[in-house]
């Protein structure tokens, strides 16, 4: 866990989120600023910083996320069909620097 | 007749294997011939076999990236993994490919951040489904940066939008 993150304080319960789901190596949370109908953040328990983080060790976390929005997918009502998103760095929209994906769902996208 | 007899048997034994052989192998064809033929009409599959002209940045024994046809903004680019796999929605628990693919598709991000822009930031996203705006049918991740993150020194076919 990384001092000062939100989402390792989210992990352990300091700070309150809507939990949709959790696993023994996700978190599945409700955005704060919901993009869509279903907007969640997929987000590994471990601190990484971003994609760019994972080691080949954690081969099986990297799956984990996919696998999680999968689950999502087939779970939630109106999420069948959802937009993964990964933003790295700040000047990519990074805004927490807490390794996590954007699953977006609920309405027709149109854009990519 | 004593000759001819086992003659006749084995003639009949050849036979129904054969047939036997021609039923299994036509039971197994339906799956077979529906993923060959979805995958002879994928764009991308096609694109992989080089049947179909693109403009590839970068490629891996499972992974070819290309650049976008019409790119909306800035950098554009498709991580296309080399299996046929429609989405993320198809991705098998026990298939060692599909469990190992997020770790490929991150390393050729990380490349990819490294040839083309100026600071690595990147997003990488990917659309499941026709309402989440899927128009080919083939996984893919677009690996996006905003224009005022393109190396100068690195020369592309087109130049960002």
């Amino acid at each position: 866990m990384a001092h000062e993150c939100v989402f390792c304080a989210i992990i352990t319960g300091a700070i309150p989120a809507t939990v949709i789901d959790q696993t023994h190596s996700m978190l599945v949370i409700k955005d704060r600023a919901p993009k869509a109908p279903i907007h969640y953040l997929i987000i590994p328990k471990k601190h990484l910083r971003d994609c760019t983080a994972l080691i080949p060790e954690d081969r099986e976390l990297a799956a984990d996320i996919l696998f999680t929005a999968q689950h999502l997918a087939k779970t939630i009502q109106g999420a069948q069909d959802f937009r993964l998103l990964m933003n790295n760095g700040a000047k990519a929209g990074q805004s927490v620097f807490h390794l996590h994906a954007h699953f977006i769902a609920g309405k027709t996208l149109t854009d990519f | 007749m004593r000759k001819k007899f086992p003659l006749v048997w084995l003639s009949i034994i050849i036979l129904t294997a054969s047939y036997l052989a021609s039923v299994s192998l036509l039971v197994g064809l339906p799956d077979c011939s529906y993923a060959a033929s979805a995958q002879a009409r994928c764009t991308f599959c096609q694109i992989i076999a080089g049947q179909e002209p693109a403009t590839v940045i970068y490629e891996t024994p499972e992974i070819v990236v290309i650049k976008k046809r019409h790119a909306v903004q800035g950098i554009d680019c498709l991580i296309i993994p080399k299996k046929h796999i429609v989405n993320m929605k198809d991705l098998k628990a026990t298939d060692p490919y599909d469990t190992c693919i997020m770790n490929h598709i991150k390393d050729c991000a990380l490349e990819l951040s490294k040839m083309i822009t100026r600071d690595g930031d990147f997003s990488l996203s990917s659309n499941n489904g026709k309402d989440a705006n899927q128009t080919v049918f083939h996984m893919h991740w677009h690996f996006k940066a905003p224009k005022s993150a393109w190396k100068p020194t690195v020369k592309m076919t087109h130049s960002p939008q």
